[in-house]
C-alpha cells in the first residue's frame, strides 16, 4: 500500500472514531455549514413565497452573435442586486461559522458569481440549449480553465464554497418535489419509474463495488444515481448525501452530459425506425435518458404522445430524488462510514451524523406539497417555483464553477481507474435500457393492461 | 517565455475558445451534422438542458 493511501486510510479511521465521539449541540444550529444551508435555503424560499421577491433575475436566451440579447443592459442592475442579496446570506452564515475571518468569502464570492454569469450566458445560447449543454458544463469548463492554467488564487478559493452552494441549492430544489404530482400521473408512470429506478441503483452499486471493485463507493453511488434517476440534479444530490469528492461528481456529471447527448440523438431515430408505439417509446426514453430537458426534447421529436409520456415518466422519476438522497445519507451513516468494530449506530448517532441539509431538503418538499399547495393552490405554487428554480440554478452554477476552480486534471484523471467508471455507466445504462423497455412494454403495450388515454 | 505569462496566455486562449466552441456547435447543428433531432430542437427553439421537471415544464409543457 502506498504511503499516500495509507495516510488516507488512517485519516478515514480517525474520522470514523471521531464520529462516534461527537455529540449534537445547540450551537451546531449556527456553527455548521449544513445548518446554514438549511437556513439560507428556507430564507430564499421565504423571499419568494412571502411575495417579497416577485421576480428572480435570470439570463435570457439568445441566438447567433447577438450580444445585446445575451446581456441586456437593463438586466445588469437586477443581476447585481441578486449577487448582493445572495452574498448577504452567505456572508452572514460564514461570519456565524468563522467569526470575523468569515468576511474573507466576499471577494471570492463576487468573482465566482461574475464567472457564473458568464457560464449562464454561454449556457443560454440556443445552440447550447439545443444540444443540452447547460450551465453545469460551462461553469465546470471555465473553472477548470482557470485552475489548470494560472491556478486558483487563495482569495478566490475562499469564495469557492462548493458544498455551501450545493446544499443550499438542494434545499431550494426540495420545494420543487411535489408529491401530489405523483398521484396526477397515475400507476403506469409509477410502475415504470419507481420500480426500475431502485433496481438499477442497486444493480449498479453491486456491480461497481463487487464486480468492478471500484474503491470509492461514493463515486459508484453518484454514477448509479445519475444514470437511473435524473442526471445532473440526481448526481448533485447523491454526491452531497454521500460526501463524494468534487472530482467524483465532476466525472459523473461529465459522463451524464456526454451520454445524454448521444441518447437524445439516437433514441428518437431508433424508435421511429422500428415504428415503436408512441406511448412505449415515450416511457422508454423518459425512463432512460438522464437529463430531464433532453427527455422532453427527445420525446417531442418522436411526437406529441411520446413527448407527453416521456415527460410524465421523467417527472415521476424526478420525485424520487429526495427519497434516494435521504436513503443514501442513512445508508452512508449506517453502513459505509460505520466503524466495523462499533455497534450499529442508533437513532441518536444517526441524527448527529446525518447531513443536516437533507432535513431542509425534505422539509421544503413536505411544506410545498402539504402546506403551500392546499393553502395557495397548485397554480400559485407553480408560479413561485418558477422563481425559486432560478435561485437554485444560480447556486448550482456557482457550485459547478467552484468545483472547476478547485479541481485539476491530474486529480480528475486519477478517478478514471482504467475506465472502470465508464464501464459502470455503460453496463448500468444498458441494464436500465433493457429493464425499462420490458417494464414499459408490460405496462403500456396493451397486452396486459389497457393503454392509458393521454 | 516567462512561465506566468505562458499560463496567462493559455487561460486567454482557453477562454477565447469557448465562444469558438459555441459557434462550431452552432454550425454543426445547423448543417445537420448532429442529427435531425438536435436540428429540430434548435429550429423549434426548445431547451434540452433543463435538469429538473420545473426547468422542462416552463420551456416545454404549457
Amino acid at each position: 500500500m502506498s504511503s499516500a493511501s495509507k495516510q488516507e486510510k488512517d485519516n478515514f479511521n480517525k474520522k470514523k472514531a471521531n464520529y462516534s465521539l461527537k455529540q449534537a449541540q445547540w450551537s451546531d444550529l449556527y456553527k455548521q455549514e449544513d445548518w446554514w444551508a438549511v437556513w439560507i435555503g428556507l430564507a430564499l424560499l421565504g423571499t419568494v413565497f412571502s411575495g417579497v421577491v416577485t421576480k428572480v433575475p435570470k439570463m435570457p436566451k439568445w441566438q447567433g452573435i447577438d450580444l445585446a440579447a445575451a446581456i441586456p443592459f437593463e438586466l445588469i442592475p437586477q443581476i447585481a442586486l441578486l449577487a448582493i442579496g445572495l452574498g448577504f446570506f452567505f456572508v452572514v452564515g460564514n461570519l456565524a461559522m468563522k467569526g470575523a475571518k468569515g468576511l474573507n468569502i466576499v471577494p471570492g464570492f463576487a468573482v465566482v458569481f461574475l464567472l457564473s454569469t458568464v457560464a449562464y450566458i454561454l449556457a443560454n445560447s440556443q445552440t447550447a440549449k439545443a444540444i443540452g449543454l447547460g450551465y453545469a458544463f460551462w461553469a465546470l469548463l471555465i473553472g477548470l480553465a482557470i485552475s489548470n492554467t494560472i491556478g486558483t488564487p487563495k482569495w478566490l478559493l475562499n469564495g469557492s464554497r462548493t458544498e455551501y452552494y450545493i446544499k443550499t441549492g438542494l434545499v431550494i430544489l426540495g420545494a420543487e418535489i411535489l408529491f401530489n404530482r405523483i398521484v396526477e400521473f397515475g400507476p403506469y408512470g409509477l410502475a415504470i419509474a419507481w420500480f426500475v429506478t431502485p433496481v438499477v441503483i442497486f444493480f449498479m452499486y453491486i456491480f461497481g463495488t463487487k464486480i468492478l471493485k471500484i474503491s470509492q463507493k461514493s463515486l459508484v453511488i453518484v454514477v448509479a444515481t445519475s444514470t437511473s434517476v435524473c442526471g445532473v440534479s440526481a448526481a448533485i444530490a447523491a454526491a452531497a448525501a454521500s460526501k463524494a469528492k468534487k472530482a467524483e461528481l465532476t466525472l459523473a456529471v461529465g459522463m451524464t452530459l456526454i451520454f445524454t447527448v448521444i441518447m437524445m440523438v439516437i433514441m428518437p431515430l431508433f424508435v421511429k425506425a422500428i415504428g415503436m408505439q408512441p406511448e412505449l417509446a415515450g416511457a422508454w426514453m423518459g425512463g432512460t435518458i438522464d437529463a430531464t430537458g433532453a427527455v422532453v426534447a427527445a420525446g417531442e421529436a418522436v411526437g406529441d404522445t411520446a413527448g407527453k409520456v416521456a415527460a410524465l415518466v421523467k417527472m415521476i422519476q424526478n420525485m424520487l430524488i429526495g427519497i434516494v438522497a435521504f436513503g443514501i445519507a442513512c445508508f452512508w451513516v449506517w453502513k459505509v462510514e460505520r466503524n466495523p468494530n462499533a455497534p450499529t449506530p442508533g437513532l441518536g448517532e444517526l441524527w448527529v451524523r446525518l447531513p443536516k441539509f437533507i432535513l431542509g431538503f425534505v422539509a421544503a418538499s413536505l411544506l410545498a406539497s402539504f402546506v403551500f399547495i392546499p393553502m395557495m393552490g397548485m397554480e400559485q405554487v407553480r408560479d413561485f417555483l418558477s422563481q425559486t428554480k432560478t435561485y437554485r440554478g444560480w447556486l448550482f452554477c456557482m457550485a459547478f464553477l467552484a468545483i472547476g476552480l478547485e479541481s485539476n486534471f491530474r486529480e480528475l484523471g486519477s478517478q478514471f481507474q482504467g475506465g472502470k467508471p465508464m464501464m459502470l455507466y455503460i453496463v448500468g445504462q444498458t441494464f436500465n435500457l433493457v429493464l425499462t423497455l420490458f417494464v414499459a412494454w408490460v405496462a403500456l403495450s396493451g397486452n396486459f393492461f389497457p393503454i392509458p388515454q393521454l | 517565455m516567462d512561465s506566468n505569462l505562458q499560463k496567462t496566455l493559455n487561460l486567454v486562449a482557453v477562454l477565447c475558445s469557448l465562444p469558438l466552441l459555441l459557434f462550431s456547435l452552432n454550425f454543426a447543428i445547423r448543417s445537420g451534422y448532429l442529427g435531425s433531432t438536435v436540428r429540430e430542437i434548435y429550429d423549434t427553439d426548445k431547451d434540452a438542458s433543463g435538469i429538473f421537471w420545473t426547468d422542462a415544464e416552463s420551456s416545454h409543457i404549457k
